[in-house]
């Protein structure tokens, strides 16, 4: 099959590249319907080859006159920058603020950015914005937190979302000690082993809706935000996953290791008393993003 | 033994389940999709088969999560804050809410029977031409009957309650019949020019019952029926010279007193055709009343921004600056009215405006964070939002501030 050109695409939706470049405001900020064309191109190109069909409809969702704006900034169009500075300069600032406590280097992250967003002069050539990344496949607001935010994490290291250690995790341990040591070690490795299990059999969905709640610890709104619901089938949902994950770990230890009915409330007991070692060498791998973090240009 | 503390358990089994996914995410990814898409996947504007790609990826990537992680925590600032009602408000509305119920129902009970009353009344009066045999007198002729000297003295006048029924009817036919009896015209109608002039009147409607009018403008229910008569537009030519009462008269005093049935029935027609040009109506309150409305001056568009900028769109010159008497960066802007203004900023700047702009003056801040966003009713209220999330709303104009209780 054939892979779809930009020669092939523009002729077979030119019309409907007419009316986006229409309804954009290009003309306003002096942007040619081919550089909109190109740049909606390079968006789209790499799902229009792989699904023709969904070229309309991809098309529909393209952000066109946010598009236009960036294109005409990128350009160095001035009316453009007028406007895109009071539309979207105070985002950019708000992104950074809530990545940084620090208002300082909130400030100097936003302005750093504005910078790149605004275009460097490069020896190789004439200055190139970060704009020209943007094909509006999403909100311009949107890819700018999006931008910040790995900025945020190339050049500050921003740690991860951490739970407090105990302060004396080893006095804790020695206190349930006491009661048996033997018993606390079987129970909690065996819950572990069957939360471990059920966890990998999980689909891919309810696994991820577990991991933004519990991993990223996003409330029930936000992750409706992602998912497009709300938060109230979110909460339902999330009640569905943990009730399935629980019956599936009673089941693992009653069939897989024969645990009595007993043993099994044994197990959930001594997690719930707070003690467990394993979990708090759980802990202590939490990883730090790494450099060049999720993402890329 | 301990007692079984569900809360602390589902704790505790939720910080395992948060390891063993972490443990379970790739050591070292690769393949994360640009920043875009991960945008776009956020915002749900990928093809089903993109989104299913990254996905797939996301189950597996702890970076990825955590970058749509962060655009979700963001996407919460574009959110606006709502006006709290204060208690004390609230409650002075439920009361006045009471209150106004408590009259309005003995004046619905009004407007209900006088409403039922007059329209009989109306069916009566516009009965077709062809199908009445005879017109109800209108109010001052009724008067006119009831004196000594009327001709339908002779009959016991009728009483309003007999009025309109079929035996005042018949009682009506026979006076016509046998004894034309001259129709006292109601005169010029309030407002009218008087007689002799010339005049042409329009849409001969009659007034208004008191009961079925509030203000003297039509209950709802009545302004259809009268809009349908109205729009029958009878011009009647009052003509100059005597009045119109007179020259009505002196048309039915020409039909012979004793004529026959037959032609009593004629020149009873005749009379009821002269009787009504004769009758001078008053325009219906329906055409007089007329819709009010307005457009609020102050949704002109105004922007802030960066070293306590601010502008004003005008027409005819474009944004325009006008001073903040600040240097720090403003966010937020919004008007509750022509006059009053607000814009939040930097380090919890608050500044009002009660000019509709033209000056804007510091008001003390309810903190030093950065305000993002500022909703306003009414002359005195406002609530501000922090970039933290903390919201605080001021009730006299921003002389203090409370903190807006957390749901």
């Amino acid at each position: 099959m054939a892979s779809l050109t930009f020669e092939r695409f523009f002729s077979g939706h030119r019309k409907r590249l007419e009316a986006i470049y229409e309804s954009s405001g290009a003309k306003t900020w002096s942007v040619s319907f081919d550089e909109l064309a190109r740049a909606v191109w390079e968006g789209i190109n790499a799902a229009a080859s792989v699904e023709p069909g969904k070229i309309p409809d991809l098309l529909q969702k393209i952000r066109a006159d946010e598009l236009a704006l960036a294109l005409a900034c990128a350009k160095g169009n001035e009316r453009a920058w007028e406007a895109f500075s009071f539309g979207y300069r105070s985002a950019i600032y708000e992104a950074a603020c809530s990545f940084s406590p620090d208002l300082g280097v909130a400030r100097e992250l936003s302005d750093s950015l504005a910078a790149e967003l605004y275009g460097v002069e490069s020896g190789e050539g004439p200055r190139r914005s970060k704009l020209t990344y943007f094909h509006g496949r999403s909100s311009l607001r949107t890819w700018l937190r999006a931008v910040v935010y790995q900025k945020f994490v190339d050049e500050y290291r921003r740690l991860s979302r951490l739970e407090p250690l105990p302060e004396n995790p080893e006095a804790l341990a020695a206190e349930s000690r006491a009661v048996s040591e033997q018993d606390e070690h079987r129970y909690v490795k065996l819950l572990s082993e069957a939360v471990s299990v059920t966890l990998r059999e999980l689909p891919g969905a309810e696994k991820m809706l577990l991991g933004f709640y519990y991993v990223q610890q996003l409330t029930l709104k936000q992750i409706g935000r992602i998912r497009g619901e709300h938060e109230s089938t979110v909460s339902r949902q999330l009640d569905a996953v943990r009730k399935k994950l629980r019956k599936q770990i009673e089941n693992y230890l009653r069939k897989v290791k024969k645990l009595n009915a007993y043993e099994v409330d044994q197990c959930f007991n001594y997690v719930a008393r707070g003690v467990m070692v394993d979990l708090d060498a759980e802990l202590k791998k939490e990883r730090i993003p790494q450099e060049g973090t999720g993402g890329s240009f | 033994m301990a007692v079984k503390d569900d809360a602390a358990e589902e704790k505790a089994l939720g910080k395992i389940i948060a390891g063993k996914l972490r443990e379970q995410l790739q050591s070292e990814p690769s393949g994360c999709p640009d920043v875009e898409i991960l945008s776009a996947y956020f915002e749900r504007t990928l093809s089903s088969s993109e989104r299913m790609v990254c996905e797939s990826h996301l189950m597996t990537c702890p970076r990825c999560q955590l970058f749509v992680a962060e655009l979700a925590r963001l996407s919460e600032a574009d959110e606006r804050p709502v006006i709290v009602a204060e208690p004390e408000i609230a409650v002075e509305e439920e009361t006045g809410w009471r209150f106004r119920l408590a009259w309005v129902a003995p004046v619905l009970v009004i407007l209900i029977v006088g409403g039922v009353w007059y329209a009989e009344k109306i069916r009566n009066y516009i009965r077709p031409p062809e199908e009445t045999t005879m017109e109800e007198p209108t109010p001052p002729a009724r008067e006119a009957a009831k004196s000594k000297d009327h001709p339908l003295a002779a009959t016991p006048p009728l009483t309003p309650a007999e009025e309109g029924t079929p035996k005042a009817r018949e009682e009506q036919k026979k006076q016509v019949a046998t004894a034309a009896p001259p129709v006292t015209a109601a005169g010029p109608a309030e407002g009218q020019q008087p007689a002799g002039s010339g005049i042409t009147i329009k849409g001969a409607v009659p007034e208004m019952a008191p009961g079925a009018a509030v203000g003297g403008i039509a209950a709802p229910s009545e302004r259809d029926r009268l809009a349908a008569s109205a729009a029958e537009t009878r011009v009647l030519q009052i003509p100059a010279g005597p009045r119109p009462a007179e020259a009505a008269n002196r048309a039915i005093a020409a039909a012979p007193p004793s004529a026959t049935p037959e032609t009593a029935r004629k020149s009873g027609r005749e009379t009821q055709a002269l009787a009504k040009q004769a009758v001078g109506a008053k325009p219906s309150a329906l055409t007089d009343y007329t819709i009010q409305g307005y457009t609020p001056a102050y949704h002109a568009k105004w922007r802030v921004g960066r070293g306590g900028l601010i502008q004003k769109y005008e027409t005819d010159r474009g944004w325009i600056d006008v001073p903040s008497g600040v240097q720090v960066d403003l966010f937020d802007v919004t008007f509750s009215n022509a006059s009053i203004g607000w814009i939040v900023g930097h380090e919890g700047t608050v500044l009002r405006t009660t000019d509709g702009g033209t000056n804007w003056s510091k008001v003390s801040s309810p903190t030093s964070e950065d305000l993002v966003r500022v909703s306003a009713i009414g002359d005195q209220k406002a609530q501000v939002m922090s970039r933290s999330g903390r919201a605080f709303v001021t009730t006299d104009a921003g002389r203090s501030w409370k903190p807006v209780n957390e749901q």
